[in-house]
């Protein structure tokens, strides 16, 4: 075998997972619940809230690519082997 | 009415030559794919890993978002306000692209690696048991009907509210909200058998390519509709106006959506994990490189098709239109506030093109058939490649036909009916992630977890949606447990169950342990 398995983590992931539990933490926006105020005249502010987080989940995804792409899949993908079923 | 009046009321026909070009077009992609067919099952059920980064977003995309994503959310919407898109579509940009990471990336290159052409296949050897295998196919494909039904129920709710009027000689109906529309039963039959002619032609790929297009197609209809419905309602400012005036708890989710249901939906999403049509997906990328291009727009297309459809849905509330169905919303808006025909058989092609993304699901379900239950049963090798193909299309056809049949029946709210479906697939969720990452589960504990699944999910089911409707309740209420929605019990009990029985029975062999974790 030349490549470590599928179940390991990139290096440098963990600050990674720091990052995407914040942002999950961010989507329970408990401070918007009763705001019906509207930006740009039309847009109530809670549905901006989180069409802007559908835009920051890209970003660190963008993010998330050059600091911990888990590079080591595509080499143990390769060795192809038997399928194996009991 | 003189004859010039009559003219300039009667409905266009424009729309439908547009809808009808559109499926010609479906049918021409899935003789066109065809000619790439090389000719063996593994192509046919994953085009031997061969689709690129673009493509394989554009067809992800339309896989993961179907009829639910469009006529669903409107509908939601329409009942619920603005929360809906925090409800699923938000939480489906983390969440999706967390479970294409952490599972799609690692079970595309195990199902590379071991030649695995279905998850169950990848279940019974991570767990060394055929009986696993044997006992989540019929739980997978019950699971996966009501999901192919909410692309049927839409589709026929669509059509109806967009051609109602249309055709009142062919199709009279006492209810005002159907007269003169095209009934639902004739749009599933024609949807049906355009899907089950490309599916037929080119496999996996013919559905792939039928995605890449579809998703084009409704990633525009929606930002059009959008625009174009609020240019006639006096512009966008005028039309949230509007529901500000008559109903301003749709512009905001006190009231309308609780703290536990809204933080327990997060967990609805987790469902991708375990639909057997993204696994699927999943194999036909060339290569792990391909996965970062999904990971990236896929939250962004999402905020691209659910936005307009989310405030589509909430201005329709402002206009105080007669909806018998929430169904209906999307298709009555466009028909209604979208002028130009043609421009509107755009918008009405572009979200039936989102309807029938279920292809995929259908695809999958015929090729689970062919290689969990025909191949296992006869023997390996002594089933060839052409028998595994019409195998396929015959359980394909099927399942179309029981779908077809449960359709015609009162059907309920499609967002609903959707959320039952993925709370089944996300409790199915810690098994898919303790088989790649947790050395110590056992088959044991994979059973425990798959029953616990299956008995929390029917009891809750029964509960929240079936009991309701036999008991004749139209609109069942949020089917929420302490506050919580469904699937947090489900996940609950499927974890405990797996942790607790795994860590009392014998560990998995070295022989596996060395297969998946070395």
């Amino acid at each position: 075998m030349t490549s470590a398995s599928p179940s390991r983590a990139a290096p440098r992931g963990r600050w990674m997972r720091v990052v995407i539990a914040a942002l999950a933490i961010l989507h329970w926006d408990f401070w918007w619940w009763d705001d019906t105020r509207v930006v740009f005249g039309f847009l109530p502010v809670g549905l901006a809230y989180h069409g802007l987080y559908s835009i920051a989940a890209g970003a660190v995804w963008a993010l998330f690519m050059r600091v911990a792409w888990p590079d080591h899949l595509e080499a143990w993908a390769s060795a192809r082997e038997p399928r194996g079923e009991p | 009415m003189t004859p010039a009046a009559a003219a300039a009321t009667a409905p266009s026909y424009l729309p439908l030559y547009v809808i009808g070009l559109y499926l010609a077009v479906l049918i021409v992609l899935g003789v066109a794919s065809m000619r790439s067919f090389r000719g063996t099952s593994e192509d046919y059920f994953t085009a031997t890993h061969s689709v690129g980064p673009v493509l394989f977003l554009l067809s992800m995309f339309a896989t993961t978002m179907t009829a639910f994503a469009m006529v669903g959310s409107a509908a939601k919407a329409y009942e619920s306000g603005i929360g809906v898109y925090a409800l699923m579509a938000s939480s489906s940009g983390l969440v999706h692209t967390l479970v294409f990471f952490l599972v799609g990336m690692r079970l595309w290159a195990i199902g590379k690696r071991y030649r695995f052409v279905t998850q169950i296949q990848f279940f019974r050897d991570r767990f060394e048991s055929r009986a696993l295998g044997t006992l989540l196919f019929p739980i997978l494909v019950l699971l996966m009907i009501p999901y192919v039904l909410t692309g049927f129920i839409g589709a026929g709710a669509f059509v109806q509210g967009a051609t109602r009027g249309m055709f009142p000689d062919a199709f009279p109906s006492a209810d005002p909200t159907a007269a003169g529309a095209i009934p639902s039963w004739l749009t599933v039959l024609v949807v049906s058998a355009v899907v089950l002619l490309y599916i037929f032609q080119g496999g996996v790929r013919g559905a792939v390519w039928a995605n890449a297009f579809q998703t084009v197609l409704f990633l525009i209809a929606g930002v059009t509709a959008m625009a174009m419905i609020a240019n006639k309602l006096g512009g966008a400012e005028a039309a949230t106006a509007a529901v500000l005036a008559k109903s301003p708890s749709h512009l905001a989710r006190e009231g309308r959506i609780g703290h536990g249901q809204f933080l327990s939906y997060m967990l609805v999403p987790l469902s991708v994990g375990m639909f057997p049509h993204i696994f699927q997906a999943w194999l036909t990328a060339k290569n792990v490189r391909t996965f970062r291009t999904v990971l990236v727009f896929h939250p962004i297309f999402i905020l691209i098709v659910w936005m307009p459809c989310i405030l589509i849905g909430v201005w329709a509330v402002g206009q105080g239109l007669p909806i018998k169905s929430s169904n209906a919303v999307l298709g009555l808006m466009t028909t209604k506030y979208v002028a130009d025909p043609i421009v509107r058989g755009l918008v009405q092609a572009g979200t039936i093109a989102a309807i029938m993304s279920m292809d995929s699901q259908i695809m999958a379900l015929g090729t689970m058939f062919t290689e969990d239950v025909v191949v296992p049963l006869v023997g390996a090798g002594r089933v060839s490649d052409r028998a595994q193909v019409w195998w396929s299309r015959a359980f394909i056809l099927l399942i179309v036909a029981v779908s077809f049949f449960l359709s015609q029946h009162q059907p309920p709210n499609v967002f609903d009916l959707g959320v039952w479906c993925f709370s089944g697939f996300a409790g199915l969720f810690p098994l898919v992630l303790a088989a790649i990452y947790w050395k110590r589960v056992t088959k044991a504990g994979a059973f425990a977890s798959v029953l616990a699944v299956l008995a929390t999910w029917s009891v809750l089911l029964y509960r929240g949606l079936i009991g309701p409707v036999l008991s004749g309740v139209a609109h069942p209420e949020e089917p929420l447990v302490l506050g919580l929605m469904p699937v947090a019990w489900v996940v609950l009990a499927s974890s405990l169950a797996l942790v607790v029985v795994s860590l009392a029975t014998r560990p998995p062999s070295e022989r596996t342990l060395a297969r998946y974790f070395a």
